[in-house]
């Protein structure tokens, strides 16, 4: 105890350890932003989980939002390794003297000692704001994006306004080489499995062939909604419980901390810490997901499964199939994928595959969307977080203010983006579905 | 020339050691493998399926229930890989014991 209340006193005497109330406030503001991220993530990640099969009938929108939401909370429950990397991974130390000294002086529980205080939940809440503005660009323009790129970008660009060191080489390794060799590993997987599936398919009949992929699609779209799950969706709970933690740590309270963490101790010193995800987190994430895959995801939905190429049943499988893999053995090897970038290189690998068409313009626009993830988000979360801290350092008024402009950037996306509507039934490509379906025009770039 | 090579240099030299290319090399392979292999088995059920279904012969009919039953645990036996991949990711498994850090009251 005698060490909590030096560490109390360090951070009390520097000015910088909140008002508890309003640091309450401020967490609470960044778990609503935070989960309306991952609204804005059920947009474009968890609707490309699923997109081939809504495009090729094999399921109707609904029933495919509900399967992949079912699979998105049963990944996050099997695994959280991914939530840890992101709780633990890019921001090294911090740079307010104060936090400094509580991180280098005594406190540092493995992984977890970057953000402490308001300070570090004010640096989450600019990370996510740039994200967010990202996540609803893109969605207006129909671009799928990478959410979690975008989310890196957002801590990128809070975290070095803030004066937060990052590790650059953490970021090459974990993020700009996986998001260069994935899609291109999932598109040669594809195409491959694309040509044999359509070379077996011709020894069956097809109405069989139809059928039978069809409900295999419901199997892939399964496994890549749970590869999303134990990967991507986890991003969100990730920084979610970042912000816990940031809480805590700067309460110092380590009844607190120590429930969340889990910190084993052995004669007295934390040796190690197991992360963990609180159950609320996992559910509320899953929820606002699929909320927004049900509610937007149909724009994602729309350029995922019928712009790029179009998409058949083996051929949607086959492209399942490839994500799925591609995503868990990058996972398994210690690369986190994005979901956007490995299912776009796999439904335009299918395409080669079967020799169909494949609109390579459609897929430039991706690309080029997908260069400036990064750097667009970080730029945004470094104004949001710039503006939050015109009214002081951990300013809970900074925050509210933050959220506020947000909902008011989002307000206006969602106004433009009504005006050219996709809607649900649209996208319906079922035996049972209302023909004709017909696609919207694209929107201009 | 020489100022230009020992730029690059610099800049190239930190990237480097953050590429891990036997895991690189890896991915690729269990990609491949799972990938195509997941959609090759579950064409043979098809296939299977189509046999059973349109062969008038007996023997046509066992072929087509041995290659689908074959083939179906093979999926199974894909997925089942897969999941336990997913539950038990090598990334996140402990390496060593942490370093004492701190002092608990």
């Amino acid at each position: 105890m005698r060490l909590y209340n030096e560490i109390t006193q360090q951070a009390r005497g520097a000015g910088t350890l909140p008002n508890m109330s309003s640091a309450l406030f401020i967490l609470l503001v960044v778990i609503v932003v935070a989960v309306a991220f991952d609204y804005t993530n059920g947009f474009h990640d968890t609707a490309n989980a699923v997109a081939t099969a809504i495009a090729t009938g094999a399921l109707k929108p609904r029933q495919a939002v509900i399967l992949s939401a079912f699979w998105n909370v049963v990944g996050a429950f099997i695994s959280i390794s991914v939530a840890t990397k992101i709780a633990s991974g890019l921001i090294s130390t911090i740079s307010s003297k104060t936090a400094k000294a509580v991180v280098n002086g005594h406190v540092i529980i493995h992984g977890v000692s970057a953000l402490v205080g308001t300070t570090g939940l004010l640096i989450v809440l600019g990370a996510l704001a740039g994200a967010i503005c990202w996540n609803l660009i893109t969605w207006y323009f129909t671009l799928p994006s990478s959410s979690s790129h975008a989310l890196i970008g957002g801590i990128i660009g809070a975290a070095l306004v803030s004066g937060v060191t990052v590790k650059w080489s953490a970021l090459a390794s974990s993020v700009i080489f996986p998001a260069l060799f994935s899609p291109l590993i999932c598109f040669g997987v594809a195409a491959i499995s694309t040509f044999m599936v359509y070379r077996l398919a011709k020894k069956v009949g097809a109405d069989r062939s139809k059928r039978g992929y069809r409900l295999g699609q419901l199997i892939s779209a399964s496994l890549v909604s749970l590869a999303h799950g134990t990967n991507d969706a986890q991003k969100t709970m990730g920084v979610i419980t970042l912000a816990l933690i940031a809480y805590y740590t700067g309460d110092h309270s380590w009844a607190h901390l120590h429930s969340l963490l889990a910190v084993t101790s052995s004669h007295g010193y934390v040796v190690s810490s197991k992360f963990s995800v609180p159950i609320w987190v996992k559910c509320i994430c899953a929820a606002a997901m699929a909320g927004g895959t049900a509610t937007g995801g149909w724009r994602i939905i729309n350029t995922m499964g019928n712009r790029i190429t179009d998409v058949e049943s083996p051929q949607g499988f086959a492209a399942e199939t490839g994500s799925a893999a591609v995503i868990l053995a990058g996972s398994y090897y210690g690369y986190p994928l994005s979901t956007t970038h490995v299912v776009s290189g796999g439904v335009m690998g299918s395409g080669v595959g079967r020799r169909a068409a494949v609109h390579w313009n459609v897929a430039g626009e991706m690309a080029v969307g997908w260069i400036f993830t990064i750097p667009s988000a970080g730029v945004v979360a470094a104004l949001a977080w710039s503006l939050a801290d015109l009214f002081g350092n951990g300013s809970a008024f900074g925050g509210v203010v933050l959220a506020v402009c947000l909902a008011l950037i989002a307000a206006g996306i969602f106004h433009l983006a009504s005006r050219k509507p996709i809607k649900m039934h649209e996208l319906d490509r079922t035996e049972t579905a209302k023909p004709p379906a017909a696609v919207p025009a694209p929107a201009a770039v | 020339m020489g100022s230009i090579a020992a730029v690059t240099y610099k800049v190239i030299k930190p990237a480097t050691p953050t590429v891990d290319w036997s895991a690189l090399w890896h991915i690729i392979v269990v990609s491949v493998a799972a990938g195509c292999g997941l959609a090759l088995l579950f064409g043979a059920i098809l296939l299977g399926w189509e046999l059973i279904a349109d062969s008038k012969k007996e023997s046509g009919k066992i072929g087509g229930y041995l290659l689908g039953a074959a083939a179906a645990a093979g999926c199974v036996a894909i997925i089942a890989i897969g999941i336990y991949v997913m539950c038990n990711p090598k990334a996140s498994k402990p390496n060593k014991v942490v370093p004492v850090a701190a002092k608990v009251g």
